[in-house]
C-alpha cells in the first residue's frame, strides 16, 4: 500500500490509529475500573508498545498490507490473540503489573478467565486497526 | 493417588507452552510466509507452465485460502488451553480437546486432498521445500493431536 493520507503513510497511519484505539480502551478500562495499574508507566507502555507498535505497526501494518485483505482477517485476529494470550498469561503468572478490578467484565468474575477473555479480545485490535487505516487511505 | 501420579507438573508446563505458545505461533508464522513469500507454494503455483498447471494452481489456491478462518480457530482455542493449563483451570481439557479436535480434522483433510491431487507422489514436487514443509505438518497435526488430546482426557483437571 503506497498511498498517503493527509501525507502519512500506510504504517505510520496503522500506529497513530493503534495509538488511538489503545488510549480508548485504557480510558474505558479506567472509567469502568476493569483493571488496576501497579505503576503509572504501564498504560502508557502498554498503549504505544503493544497498541501502537505491536498491532498496530507490525501487525495491522506489516502483516495486514498484503494483497487478500479479505483472508487476511482471521490471520491478523489469530496474530493478535496469540500475543495478546500470550501477554496475558505473562501478566497473570510472572510479572503481575495489573490486577482485575472486582467488576465483573461480560459477567466474567474470576481472574484467570479474564484474562483468557482479554487475551482474546486482543485480536480485535489488529483487525480494527487495520480496517480504520485502510478506510482512511481509500477515503 | 494415581492421578497424582499422572499429573508432571514439568510436562504440564511442557504441554501449557505447546499449546499456547506453538501451536498458535507455528500457525501464524505459517499464514504470515504464506501471504508474503512462495517458500510455502508448491512449483507450478509459483510458475504455472501448463493449462493442466493453471488448473491445478486455481483448485490448490481455492483449497489453502479457505484455511485460515479453521486455522484461527484452532490457534485461538489452543492458546487459551495453554493459559488454563498453566493456571491448573479444569477449563484446559475443554479448550485442548476443542482445539485438537480442529487440528486432526485440519490433518485429516489436508492429507486427503494431498493423496486425490497425487501431491505426495508428483514428480514435480518431491524433495521440494514446500512438499517438505507440508508433510512435516501433516505429521506434525496428526500425531501432536492425537498425544494431546490422550493427555488432557487423562488429566486430573478434566475429572474436577
Amino acid at each position: 500500500m503506497s498511498r498517503t493520507c493527509m501525507g502519512l503513510s500506510y504504517n505510520l497511519l496503522c500506529f497513530l490509529v493503534g495509538l488511538g484505539l489503545g488510549v480508548l480502551t485504557e480510558t474505558a478500562a479506567w472509567r469502568l475500573g476493569l483493571w488496576r495499574y501497579e505503576s503509572r508507566v504501564t498504560p502508557i507502555l502498554n498503549v504505544v508498545v503493544m497498541f501502537g507498535l505491536v498491532h498496530g505497526l507490525v501487525l495491522a501494518g506489516v502483516v495486514g498490507a498484503h494483497r487478500h485483505s479479505a483472508i487476511g482477517i482471521p490471520l491478523l485476529f489469530m496474530n493478535g490473540v496469540f500475543i495478546g494470550v500470550g501477554y496475558e498469561a505473562l501478566n497473570q503468572f510472572k510479572l503481575g503489573a495489573w490486577t482485575w478490578g472486582d467488576r465483573s467484565l461480560l459477567g466474567i468474575r474470576r481472574p484467570v478467565d479474564k484474562a483468557a477473555t482479554v487475551g482474546v479480545a486482543w485480536g480485535a485490535a489488529p483487525v480494527i486497526t487495520f480496517l480504520i487505516a485502510k478506510a482512511l487511505l481509500n477515503r | 493417588m494415581l492421578d497424582a501420579k499422572r499429573r508432571s507438573p514439568t510436562v504440564d508446563r511442557v504441554h501449557a507452552i505447546l499449546l499456547m505458545a506453538a501451536i498458535p505461533g507455528l500457525i501464524c508464522l505459517y499464514w504470515i510466509t504464506y501471504f508474503s513469500t512462495d517458500l510455502t507454494l508448491p512449483t507450478f503455483a509459483i510458475h504455472p507452465a501448463s493449462l493442466t498447471s493453471t488448473n491445478l494452481t486455481s483448485i490448490y489456491f481455492g483449497f489453502e485460502n479457505a484455511f485460515p478462518a479453521p486455522d484461527a480457530f484452532v490457534a485461538i482455542t489452543s492458546a487459551v488451553a495453554g493459559l488454563y493449563l498453566l493456571a491448573g483451570d479444569p477449563k484446559a481439557a475443554l479448550f485442548g480437546i476443542y482445539s485438537n479436535g480442529g487440528l486432526m480434522f485440519l490433518a485429516l483433510i489436508d492429507m486427503y486432498f494431498n493423496i486425490l491431487e497425487h501431491f505426495y507422489t508428483r514428480k514435480s514436487l518431491v524433495g521440494g521445500d514446500a512438499l517438505n514443509i507440508e508433510i512435516t505438518i501433516n505429521i506434525v497435526c496428526f500425531f501432536g493431536s492425537l498425544w494431546s488430546v490422550w493427555r488432557l482426557w487423562g488429566h486430573p483437571l478434566r475429572k474436577i
